[in-house]
């Protein structure tokens, strides 16, 4: 079936944004030199996981919708920076670390985006804000994926705070 | 509070850039993503990241270039930084191997960036002009094409195997 031109439309700007996100952070993240290109190509590893994942995820989003009407399992997601305006007290609406997300999504056994890609992404923070996480956005079926400013993830990974193997050799 | 930092974020990024520069930018973020992500398992790290620096570097070029681009347009028939003519505008293609590329209808890199500096002299080339290849015909090669009859360069990517050989080999450095 052929995905209507509003879904198309919409799936493209969703899509676009989140290269946009994507991009401007391996930008940072290569030009931290401050840090061992190892590690800095360790973190680009994970971001390029974490990219592949969210583009798969919001295209089979808008194809759900498509011959459902509604999103019969992967809620669309868009990546986003923390900032200190998205540390929220309330605990109801601070979300997921990321592996917990992932856990959710693995009871949708039809997504086949998360199978071998961050399945073994592991956050020992003891804040949400020292993390990767994931929380609702401003509608539904939209989840928002906070990633940490690019000095803090570099740090996460070298003290061992974020563990992951993306599943490739 | 989501929906405002978002919004907010958004309504930054669309207000500074015109809709045509927009769409450019992202549809080049697009290219740019997939050769950096391509390149990151084939490879030992070190080499890998000597490859992603280059492609952020060029990467920067490019929105920087198309930025200019569009900022003459918008000041109609030129602005302070080139009086005549604005700087071209400027896509990316990411190639399975250079036998695509015709060598007869583009040009090196190199050539091409000395081409900018001398054509457009304020245009600040300053990471890209220490770009060097040594390879004979370049490893990174420049076409035209027509796009709604507005040329536009294209910036043609070697195949991921070449191109972290040459940076492992030196003979395309920055």
């Amino acid at each position: 079936m052929e995905l209507s031109q509003h879904l198309r439309d919409c799936r493209e700007a969703q899509i676009m944004r989140a290269e946009q996100y994507f991009g401007n952070y391996v930008a940072q993240l290569a030009a931290a030199s401050k840090f061992p290109s190892n590690l800095r190509y360790r973190a680009i590893s994970l971001i390029s996981a974490l990219r592949r994942h969210v583009v798969a995820q919001i295209w089979e989003h808008y194809e759900s919708l498509q011959l459902t009407g509604t999103s019969l399992f992967a809620a669309e997601i868009i990546p986003a920076l923390v900032t200190s305006d998205s540390i929220d007290s309330d605990p109801e609406s601070k979300g997921v670390p990321l592996n917990e997300y992932f856990n959710q999504l693995s009871k949708y056994t039809t997504l086949k985006t998360t199978n071998g890609i961050l399945i073994s992404y592991k956050s020992m923070g003891p804040d949400l804000d020292d993390t990767i996480y994931v929380r609702h956005g401003d509608r539904p079926h939209l989840h928002v994926l906070y990633l940490p400013p690019v000095l803090e993830l570099l740090e996460c990974i070298l003290d061992g705070t974020i563990e992951f193997h993306d599943g490739r050799p | 509070m989501i929906t405002t930092n978002l919004d907010a974020a958004v309504a930054k990024a669309t207000a500074v850039i015109t809709t045509p520069e927009r769409e450019l930018c992202l549809r080049n973020e697009v290219v740019f993503n997939n050769a950096i992500h391509s390149h990151v398992p084939h490879v030992a790290a070190e080499v890998a990241q000597n490859a992603i620096e280059f492609l952020v570097m060029l990467r920067t070029h490019v929105h920087s270039q198309n930025h200019r681009h569009f900022l003459t347009l918008a000041n109609g028939t030129g602005s302070k930084w080139f009086p005549a003519l604005p700087v071209p505008q400027i896509t990316v293609e990411l190639l399975n191997s250079m036998e695509e590329v015709d060598v007869d209808e583009t040009i090196r890199l190199d050539d091409y960036l000395s081409m900018l500096q001398d054509t457009y002299p304020a245009l600040q080339l300053d990471t890209m002009l220490g770009y060097r290849d040594e390879t004979q015909e370049g490893a990174i090669r420049i076409g035209e094409i027509d796009v709604d009859g507005q040329s536009m360069h294209v910036i043609y990517l070697p195949s991921n195997a070449n191109f972290t050989d040459l940076i492992s080999s030196g003979k395309i450095s920055i």
